[in-house]
């Protein structure tokens, strides 16, 4: 008895101290981080998403995130109202439009600066979008999930049917012309949003009045210095393009109305809009709810501007989906290793399934990405060719209020058919004075 | 006209309003059973091509988050444990406001009217900021804390119409066969306002399960959602999944109605002691 | 009236009427006045986010209120809000009395009518809403399409996104979801009225409309003024059903002053300008209130 329960202990032992030498060579912290973004709820990003918290569990086993988010309708006034209460997530996902205006929100910024994170590192060329990330001079995001830009969608068959070839589209007035004989019967050029979303404004802004006018709100490309003198929103160019605009919709009415971006592509799917202008989300979209339809898609660029003689390229936004790291979070190394392996290839491939072009260069221009994703890949070749260098809303914390001006005005001018020039010019001087606050 | 004119032209019309009031349910029912290709067509009642398609995308998401009956046990929870004190404290503070004068009685009966008319907009942040100092963000209790402050005002004010109907003559023969305040409270006179507890907790308990704008707010995390907030997470940044959207609706609004049912003969009659008599 | 609060004789001692209010009163300083104070405190400070961060939120006096009332969009709502209310309540009130004389004439499956009038209370904002955009859709929905087959309209009509629509669209969901409410009442307020009292006007010779106007308006006045009240109270307040609907769009049309409010704070940063809003409408509110009691209790008093 005394041997056999002296055996026992001595083998407790040694597996006790087995165990407490494989914790202590392996102790690393439990830790965890909080993720927000409001792609979660999205079905394309949700596989995504949760594919890569599963992988990431392997790669670090330490490091537990918890991800939440409500949908895009009250994301950001969640995202606001947690800011200001101090209570926002560790890891945050947004657009570059955004950044600006969250981060004034707390006294010394709401992000940390991440570029001593990336310094000597290969991150900052190799993800597109990355550009988009500083403010300030400060890198407040990284653009490591995945990116699109916008082109125009068409139906191969209604095409074919009013007798267009697609390859002659290379203006706006080629566009034009096309959309008049697309629009007959039941049946329009395109579905034109109408309702108090930003995509009243961006939609027009990108596929006309940004071009000819190299920047909507500030002149050259959206740059600074950011003041009340240099709006632009009523100069020449831009009221050239919003009467072109009011006209395609009031009097040739070759756009369809339509009360929210999601009922256009509807109208797209089913043959009642001939174009739709989307990014690379759309391919995945149409993926999911109406695979056989990808055969009869096809996919232009942006065309051209012709104004006043001097053809101007498109240069439409930009969409990287980037995320910044909060000031109150207590792990920032963890959270920037976290971005940055999303940014890693392993976890690129598992991005490109959402449908938008992994911002990691290398991989979203190698053949293995090209096979798999043909249509996407398609806009990769519209930049640095159709494209002129994409333009992005200026990353100022006074956007989201600037937005909201050129909604109602847009609004008015297009959908209530007011004069342009008069309509621009207030909105100018409502920019102006929210400029000067 | 004669009588029996008139009990036919009633029925039609009361056909007519029950039409209009019925219709978005039937909708919603019939939406709830359509593949996603109906609904972006010409509209029809019934479903040419029946599916579970919806019920099947809300009830067994895909996501490992999304648990449709965590949401639903969250509502019952919040909405359950919010008429428990609702009904409580609204009680207690109507018995008061009916039975004794002290001073302030009139102006407290005035705010608890005034307060019903804040604006919700208003008190976001600072509610948020409450809650957050609390240590209540993502709790289920900054819900029932939120909503009994919300249910307050109405269920006292209908509680203390229900207590004025109660003839004093009661209170004073318990208070002089030796009864406490309280005990004349609890064994005398509450029991006899069930109608108006009814009333007045159905009430209570449709604001706590139909609640949207402060769920949104207060609650983030998915597995602290009610089911309003898991409802209207369907309505995509890129496409709406409507029927599911319609099947959780479906989901969410039986109950209601069937408590609706069941307690109607008390609304009627609540409402008619508690409000009408003031 | 004995009045039940003091001990005949003897010390003075706290009325238990205080012990019985105290939870009420806990419950709505801590969560009901602070955060109006909170809000009160925001609307004399600087909160312009995209600036405060900085500068802080320093006093400004009633800057933040005259930048209110200097805004076109503020005055704008005012008047959608009176449109919304002037329309809504009245319709609502007229829609409910009409269902509650409907419903109190005897006939068999009365209480089945009963049940389904109060689907549009007991159907939650959220989904009430959801199913009138989806009904309202241009092309695939269904109020076009039954008015289109009766030959009500020749093409479909715009609800949610014409601006001369939009706000008339808002109101019918909002009396849809409101009038089974003010039936409800209002059928409780008819079984009470007394049958004799028609059986006596019957006899003098008094017709329908008559007896409508002589017995039940009268006996339903102090059911109709609680009624009234608390439509008001609960129109005023109203934000879920247009916000879900249109978020006060397009154009701004159904902007009701609490959507402003709200967006003053959420879609252009300015939650002083967004408190100040606030505390005005609040202001109206109570003193609307107020005024309306007293001349309901000094009219039942007289």
């Amino acid at each position: 008895m005394k041997r056999y329960l002296s055996l026992v202990l001595s083998l407790v032992l040694l597996l006790s101290v087995g165990f407490v030498g494989e914790s202590i060579a392996e102790a690393k912290p439990q830790v965890t981080l909080t993720f927000a973004t409001s792609l979660y709820v999205e079905e394309p990003h949700q596989k995504v998403l949760d594919r890569l918290l599963e992988m990431y569990k392997e790669v670090a086993p330490n490091v537990t995130i918890e991800i939440y988010g409500a949908g895009y309708a009250n994301y950001w006034d969640n995202m606001t109202t947690e800011v200001m209460a101090g209570n926002e997530a560790d890891i945050m996902q947004m657009y570059p439009d955004n950044v600006a205006t969250y981060h004034a929100l707390r006294p010394n910024g709401t992000f940390i600066s991440l570029d001593s994170y990336l310094e000597g590192g290969p991150l900052k060329e190799l993800l597109i979008g990355q550009d988009a990330c500083v403010f300030d001079g400060q890198t407040l995001a990284l653009s490591s999930y995945a990116y699109g830009t916008t082109g125009l969608f068409y139906r191969k068959s209604m095409l074919e049917e009013a007798g267009i070839d697609p390859a002659t589209l290379l203006t706006w007035d080629d566009f034009k012309a096309a959309s008049k004989l697309l629009t007959h019967d039941d049946k329009y050029a395109m579905g034109i949003l109408t309702s108090s979303h930003a995509f009243v404004v961006s939609e027009w802004v990108r596929q006309l009045a940004r071009i000819p006018s190299n920047g909507f709100y500030f002149p050259d490309g959206e740059t600074g210095p950011y003041t009340a003198e240099r709006i632009n929103v009523n100069s020449d160019a831009v009221k050239w393009a919003a009467k072109e605009w009011q006209d395609y919709l009031l009097v040739d009415k070759c756009g369809k109305p339509a009360p929210d971006k999601k009922d256009s592509r509807e109208y797209f799917w089913h043959g009642v809009a001939a174009f739709n202008h989307d990014g690379p989300w759309f391919i995945g979209m149409t993926e999911a709810a109406y695979p056989d339809l990808m055969d009869d898609i096809g996919l232009i660029p942006v065309p051209a501007v012709v104004y006043e003689g001097e053809t101007y390229k498109a240069n439409p936004s930009n969409y990287p989906i980037v995320s910044s790291i909060s000031s109150n979070c207590e792990n920032p190394q963890e959270a920037f290793d976290f971005l940055a392996w999303m940014a890693s290839e392993e976890a690129q491939r598992v991005v490109a399934d959402c449908g938008m072009i992994p911002s990691n260069r290398e991989f979203s221009s190698s053949e293995e990405y090209a096979k798999d994703h043909a249509l996407a890949t398609v806009f990769n070749s519209f930049i640095g060719n159709q494209y002129d260098k994409l333009v992005n809303d200026p990353p100022i914390a006074q956007l989201q209020a600037l937005q909201q001006v050129m909604i109602d005005a847009t609004q008015a001018m297009f959908a209530g058919g007011e004069d342009v020039s008069t309509t621009l010019d207030e909105a100018a001087e409502a920019c102006k004075d929210i400029m000067n606050k | 006209m004669n009588k029996k004119a008139v009990r036919v032209i009633s029925v039609l019309l009361v056909c007519v309003v029950c039409l209009f009031a019925v219709f978005p349910f039937v909708w919603i029912l019939s939406t709830s059973f359509k593949p996603a290709e109906e609904i972006y067509q010409t509209p029809s009642l019934v479903p040419n091509n029946p599916t579970l398609e919806g019920y099947r995308n809300i009830l067994m998401s895909g996501a490992r988050q999304f648990d449709f009956k965590q949401w639903l046990s969250n509502s019952v929870v919040v909405a359950l444990i919010t008429t428990f004190f609702s009904l409580a404290i609204a009680s207690l503070g109507g018995y008061g406001l009916s039975r004794f004068r002290f001073g302030g009685r009139k102006m407290l009966s005035y705010s608890i009217l005034v307060t019903q008319v804040i604006p919700g907009s208003l008190l976001i942040i600072p509610l948020y900021v409450i809650m957050n100092t609390l240590g209540l963000i993502n709790t289920l209790t900054a819900l029932v804390l939120a909503y009994t402050t919300f249910a307050l005002p109405f269920c006292t004010w209908m509680m203390k119409g229900f207590f004025d109907t109660i003839p004093k003559s009661l209170d004073e023969a318990a208070v002089m066969d030796g009864c406490g305040h309280f005990q004349t409270f609890i064994q005398i006179i509450a029991p006899l306002t069930v109608p108006g507890l009814l009333a007045t907790g159905l009430f209570s308990f449709i604001n706590g399960w139909n609640e949207y704008l402060f769920a949104s707010i207060l609650v983030q995390r998915y597995n602290k959602w009610t089911i309003t907030v898991g409802l209207a997470s369907f309505v995509g940044q890129y496409s709406t999944n409507w029927a599911a959207v319609m099947a959780g609706a479906t989901i969410i609004t039986v109950p209601v109605i069937l408590a609706f049912l069941f307690l109607q003969k008390y609304l009627v009659s609540g409402m008619t002691a508690g409000a009408v008599k003031q | 009236m004995q009045e039940i609060g003091r001990r005949r004789g003897g010390r003075t001692r706290i009325n238990p009427g205080y012990f019985f209010v105290a939870p009420l009163i806990i419950v709505m300083i801590g969560l009901l006045l602070y955060p109006i104070l909170k809000a009160a405190l925001m609307s004399v400070q600087y909160w312009y986010m995209p600036k405060s961060g900085t500068s802080g939120n320093y006093f400004v006096g009633f800057d933040n209120f005259l930048e209110v009332f200097r805004d076109r969009f503020f005055l704008q709502s005012v008047t959608t809000t009176a449109i919304y209310m002037g329309l809504s309540i009245p319709i609502r009130y007229v829609l409910g009395l009409a269902t509650a004389m409907l419903l109190n004439t005897g006939f068999r499956g009365r209480g089945i009518a009963r049940s389904f009038i109060i689907i549009p209370w007991a159907v939650p904002e959220v989904v009430a809403c959801l199913v009138w955009i989806l009904m309202y859709e241009l092309d695939f929905g269904l109020i076009n399409h039954l008015a289109m087959s009766l030959g009500i309209i020749q093409a479909p009509l715009g609800w949610l996104t014409d601006t001369r629509l939009a706000l008339g669209s808002a109101i019918a969901v909002a009396v849809w979801k409101g009038f089974p409410f003010v039936a409800i009442m209002l059928l409780s307020g008819l079984q009470s009225i007394p049958d004799e009292l028609y059986e006596a006007s019957s006899i003098d010779g008094a017709s329908a409309w008559r007896s409508f106007v002589s017995i039940t308006l009268p006996s339903l006045k102090p059911v109709s003024i609680v009624v009234f009240l608390l439509l008001i109270i609960w129109s005023i307040k109203d934000f879920g059903i247009i916000y879900l609907l249109a978020r006060g769009g397009p154009s701004r049309v159904t902007e009701i002053l609490t959507v402003y409010i709200y967006k003053a704070g959420f879609s252009s940063f300015d939650f002083g300008k967004a408190s100040a809003a606030g505390m005005i409408m609040l202001l109206f509110s109570a003193i609307f209130t107020v005024v309306y009691l007293n001349i309901v209790n000094r009219g039942e008093d007289a």
